[in-house]
């Protein structure tokens, strides 16, 4: 019966999936936040090929292997790889995106290039 | 004519099929609500967010892992009422941060609420807890008497 299979849930399948993004757009620059529970700032990569601005993290956690001396007895936290792929406007400056990696959030700032920045134009008397 | 949902002309005949999936649905309903782990598929979660876990058993302790991404040391909450762990926590959006700035907002915000059975009865004094890269880990000495004893039985 299913009841006695699922009670002990030991298995789970490696999976590729999207990180969940929030994406928010300020005056002077774009900053998207990233869902990447459980890596290091060494397992996650960003690359910019011509606009397109690609996240991965890398497959297999630091912890995804059992501790020794225990045993496993319940494991939801299945082995993932990130992968997410975003088209980058004209409006951002290529050469000024940074990022930063806590508590498992990967948080990208895009500035915004000088053209599009709002300006506030004088009114002379 | 008669109003029916449209579906491939292979299934016209199978009529049975949507009895099926109603039978599926009902055995998977129940099997959920009796489970001490309610399937995280099964829908009846949805809307919800509560964190995946993971659990280790060793002789001394229970170590219980939890993916919760994006939240502040202080935001989480850990309890232990004998062998029963808690997990709750609220993630609220910043307040600087105004609506109409986000463009795409996938992320969960709110508050959530795990508890978990643990395969024995823990000493609640001694829990230890960290928080790194969105992972909490929590360190559950086992109580002396629920530790599984080993007997010297001597043979004459």
């Amino acid at each position: 019966m299913s009841l006695l299979k699922r009670q002990k849930q030991v298995e789970c399948q490696p999976r590729v999936i999207q990180p969940l993004v929030n994406i928010r757009e300020e005056d002077k620059e774009v900053i998207l936040e990233a869902e990447m529970v459980g890596l290091t700032k060494n397992d996650i990569s960003l690359d910019l090929k011509g606009n397109e601005l690609t996240l991965r993290g890398k497959a297999g956690r630091v912890d995804d292997a059992v501790p020794k001396g225990y045993t496993l007895i319940h494991k939801e936290r299945c082995p993932l790889e990130y992968v997410r792929t975003f088209v980058v406007g004209d409006n951002i400056d290529k050469n000024k995106i940074d990022a930063q990696y806590e508590n498992g959030i990967l948080r990208v700032k895009l500035t915004k290039s000088e053209v599009a920045q709002p300006k506030k134009i004088e009114i002379k008397e | 004519m008669a109003i029916i949902p449209w579906r491939p002309k292979d299934m016209w005949w199978d009529s049975f099929r949507d009895l099926e999936a109603i039978q599926n649905g009902m055995n998977k309903m129940f099997d959920s609500s009796l489970l001490r782990w309610l399937d995280r598929d099964s829908g009846l979660l949805e809307g919800a967010w509560s964190p995946a876990i993971d659990i280790y058993d060793s002789k001394d302790n229970v170590m219980v892992k939890a993916d919760i991404p994006g939240m502040n040391k202080d935001e989480i909450g850990v309890s232990v009422h004998g062998d029963t762990l808690i997990i709750k926590g609220e993630k609220d959006q910043d307040k600087e941060i105004k609506e109409k700035d986000f463009v795409r907002t996938e992320r969960f915000y709110g508050a959530f609420n795990r508890a978990i059975h643990l395969p024995s009865e823990v000493d609640a004094d001694k829990v230890t807890a960290s928080y790194k890269n969105g992972v909490l880990e929590l360190m559950l000495p086992k109580k002396e008497e629920s530790k599984p004893k080993q007997l010297k039985i001597d043979i004459k």
